[in-house]
Parts: C-alpha cells; sequence; structure tokens
C-alpha cells in the first residue's frame, strides 16, 4: 500500500526539477513520520500517549492541531480530530496540509506550470500547455475508471473524500456515527489545506455539507449521496461574465 | 537562467504509506504493508528513481513514459496578471454535461459561475450506480476534454493501479 503521488510539470525553466521534486516528497516523508497513526514513536502516538508536553510540539503539530480545532469549531463539531475509539487521528487535516506544502516547495523552487496529485487530492498552477488549465477529472464513487465531472483549474486545489475505498474511515464528530449519507465530496478551492479539510467535513456533514462549505471557502463542492444523487454548490456569482472557453 | 523542457510524470507512492495502511488495518483488517515503491518517469530530462523511506520497495507498475513531445515548452504567453481563472469545460459526462467556472484572484475567489448540472443548477441529479466500465485508456484518449489528472479518494496503490490517474501517468 502507499499513497501514490504524481506530479507532472510543464514548461519548467530555469530551476532544478529534481531538486525542487526531492524536497516536495521530503515533505511529505516528514509529514508521515510525525503524523503516522501507526508508527509508535510518530510525534502523533507519542501526543497521544502523553507524552509530549505541551511545550515541545512542533510547529508543525501545532499547526495541525490548530486547523483541525479551527475546522471543528466551524463545523459545529462535524470535523474531529479525536476518532469515536478514543484515538488522536489527523488524517482529515494532514493529507491536504501536507500536499499543499509540497505544492509549496515547488512554487518556491520556480516551477510556474505544474500539476501535483497526492493520492486524488490535486494542486494546479499555471497551465498544461499555453492557453488550456488543467484539466481534473472526478472519480466517479462506483468506478475507478469512470468520471463524475471534469473541472478545469488553473491556480487551485481539488480534494476529494469518499467512503469508497478506504471505508469508514470518515466519522461525524457530533455522533460518533461512521455511517455516513454521502459517499463521495469533492471540494474545489484555492488551497488543498482549506479544500481538504472541506471535502472531509463535508462527507461526514451530509446534505447540508456543501452549502456550509461554500460559506467555509470552497468554490465548488460535488457530493454523492448514498443513494447516487449528486449534489452541487457554488457561491452566487461575484462579479460579471466568466471567461469563456474556447 | 537555463531553459530545461521538462515534461513529465513523476509518480511516487510510499509517501505517507503509513497512513493508508494503518487505515486499511484498522478498518477492514486486512494485509498490512504490502509493495510500495516509486517510478519516475520523464522525456527530455532528468529521471532519477525516488525511493520511499521506511517503506518496503517494489513498485506501483507503472511504466516510463516516452511520449517524447515537448510541445507543452517553450513560448510563454505573458499570463502575468494575478487573476486566474477555472473555466469549466462543459463535459460530458454519462450523468450528463458538467460544467463550473471559478475566477481566483490572488488566491481569493472573485468569480463563480455556477455549476452546471444535467439538471438544471441546484437540483439534484441522480447518477447511474452501475456506470459503464470505460476503459481507462480510451477514457482518456477520447474523452471530449484533455483529462490531465483525476481528484478521489485514492489511498492504496492497489486502487491507483486501477485508476484513471494510474493511466494517464502512462501516458507520460
Amino acid at each position: 500500500m502507499g499513497l501514490p503521488m504524481s506530479v507532472d510539470v510543464r514548461r519548467a525553466e530555469g530551476p532544478d526539477v529534481q531538486a525542487a521534486l526531492d524536497a516536495a516528497f521530503a515533505v511529505l516523508h516528514q509529514a508521515d513520520e510525525r503524523f503516522s497513526t501507526y508508527r509508535p514513536d510518530s510525534e502523533l502516538r507519542r501526543l497521544e500517549r502523553g507524552e509530549v508536553p505541551e511545550d515541545d510540539l512542533s510547529a508543525d503539530m501545532r499547526e495541525v492541531l490548530d486547523l483541525a480545532a479551527r475546522a471543528h469549531e466551524e463545523s459545529g463539531g462535524v470535523f474531529d480530530v479525536c476518532t469515536p475509539e478514543g484515538r488522536l487521528d489527523t488524517n482529515g487535516v494532514v493529507k491536504g496540509w501536507a500536499a499543499q506544502r509540497a505544492a509549496d516547495v515547488l512554487v518556491a523552487a520556480g516551477l510556474r506550470d505544474f500539476c501535483l496529485n497526492a493520492g486524488g487530492d490535486v494542486v494546479t498552477r499555471g497551465e498544461p500547455e499555453p492557453g488550456r488549465a488543467w484539466d481534473v477529472a472526478v472519480r466517479h464513487p462506483d468506478d475507478p475508471q469512470a468520471v463524475l465531472a471534469v473541472l478545469s483549474v488553473t491556480d487551485g486545489a481539488v480534494a476529494t473524500s469518499g467512503t469508497y475505498e478506504r471505508g469508514a474511515h470518515v466519522w461525524d464528530g457530533r455522533s460518533g456515527s461512521r455511517q455516513l449519507p454521502l459517499v463521495a465530496a469533492t471540494v474545489v478551492a484555492a488551497d488543498l489545506t482549506v479544500a481538504d479539510v472541506l471535502a472531509t467535513t463535508v462527507l461526514a456533514m451530509g446534505e447540508d455539507g456543501p452549502a456550509w462549505a461554500v460559506e467555509h471557502g470552497a468554490a465548488t463542492v460535488i457530493a454523492v449521496t448514498t443513494d447516487r444523487r449528486v449534489i452541487t454548490a457554488a457561491p452566487a456569482a461575484v462579479s460579471g461574465e466568466p471567461a469563456a472557453r474556447a | 537562467m537555463s531553459t530545461q523542457p521538462w515534461r513529465g510524470t513523476l509518480i511516487f507512492a510510499g509517501t505517507l504509506a503509513a497512513i493508508a495502511a494503518t487505515a486499511a488495518a484498522r478498518f477492514s483488517g486486512s494485509d498490512g504493508l504490502a509493495a510500495s515503491g516509486a517510478v519516475h518517469t520523464g522525456t527530455g530530462g532528468t529521471s532519477t528513481g525516488q525511493s520511499a523511506a521506511g517503506t518496503t520497495g517494489g513498485s506501483t507498475g507503472t511504466s516510463s513514459g516516452t511520449s517524447g513531445s515537448s510541445s507543452a515548452t517553450g513560448t510563454q504567453s505573458g499570463t502575468t496578471s494575478g487573476t486566474k481563472t477555472i473555466v469549466g469545460s462543459s463535459v460530458q459526462t454519462p450523468y450528463g454535461p458538467v460544467q463550473v467556472s471559478v475566477t481566483f484572484t490572488s488566491g481569493k475567489v472573485s468569480a463563480v459561475q455556477a455549476l452546471q448540472s444535467p439538471n438544471s443548477h441546484g437540483e439534484s441529479v441522480r447518477i447511474n450506480q452501475y456506470a459503464l466500465p470505460v476503459l481507462a485508456k480510451e477514457a482518456v484518449a477520447a474523452n471530449s476534454s484533455n483529462i490531465d489528472t483525476v481528484s478521489g479518494a485514492t489511498f492504496t496503490s492497489q486502487a491507483y493501479a486501477q485508476s484513471l490517474q494510474s493511466a494517464i501517468d502512462k501516458l507520460g
């Protein structure tokens, strides 16, 4: 098993692409080591066992716990890093957060046109070719090879949470239930950290989730219910006409 | 500043393997750590294998891409403004056309066009639970738009191997 991550780099100019990619992957390795729910020596596990004094928490751990706390508050308790079984599980935050940081490393290294996909969560920058946005397909919840929708994105992020692969890895923090009314939720936002937390929350929140997410930073939400209805939400248009696509 | 055309896809599996493996073990009681590894594919540029520290090696089975084309390199079309638009390509899916358009200005959403679904905006639409299986390669090749990547809950390399994303990466 493993989280597949791919980076598609176009029009790389100047920077050492390999060094940038190495640095980006290092970010993910570090996140894995720190937030692993299964490595007994991860900071997360040590924190769970009460072995890490508050003052000794890493900056990364503080950042992630802060993000989680904010999401918990904003979602009325739906998003929760404390599992119904009493464990500490930051997976709902860490994947998107780490992948966004990896993307930030690539940007900082000077890469302009790339698409990073970490376990189905996507960050896009620039264009795959001049005049065209990145086309990000959303997987159909019942068929890994079928497409539910395609979103065109230049600089943005697309995150999907679903019950179809890892099973009940998401729970409703309010009830502790892992029986969720949605099978998948996809969120488009400017930043993957935001998109991933929102997608996880929408999945747990249910049919009220898409509208809620739009109020909390989602540019677009696509959710699929257990009876295969598609619920979409997007903010009301703020200004004039959107750019047309040829 | 040297120009280094590099058009390729780098596949990495293994990072955060711990997270995936734990989740799977906890909730499905299935196998533990299986093979994970990394393959780096690329054309016209550097190609160095990435290995996943702390994982058990192996490969996700991706093959190297040899598209040989570097059409994406070259001219810079002065896109330097702070406004970026997510333009909705209206895509015909088995469930009807889906479209979205979002404009980001300096990272903030500044304009959004309502998502078009097979029914009018805001209405729910039922999708086919038993979608016709689509060969990944065909889907990529024949899709009306170019699918560059796929968003989905893809946590395991097994799932990745049968995914559309895998097919896209293989196309390199």
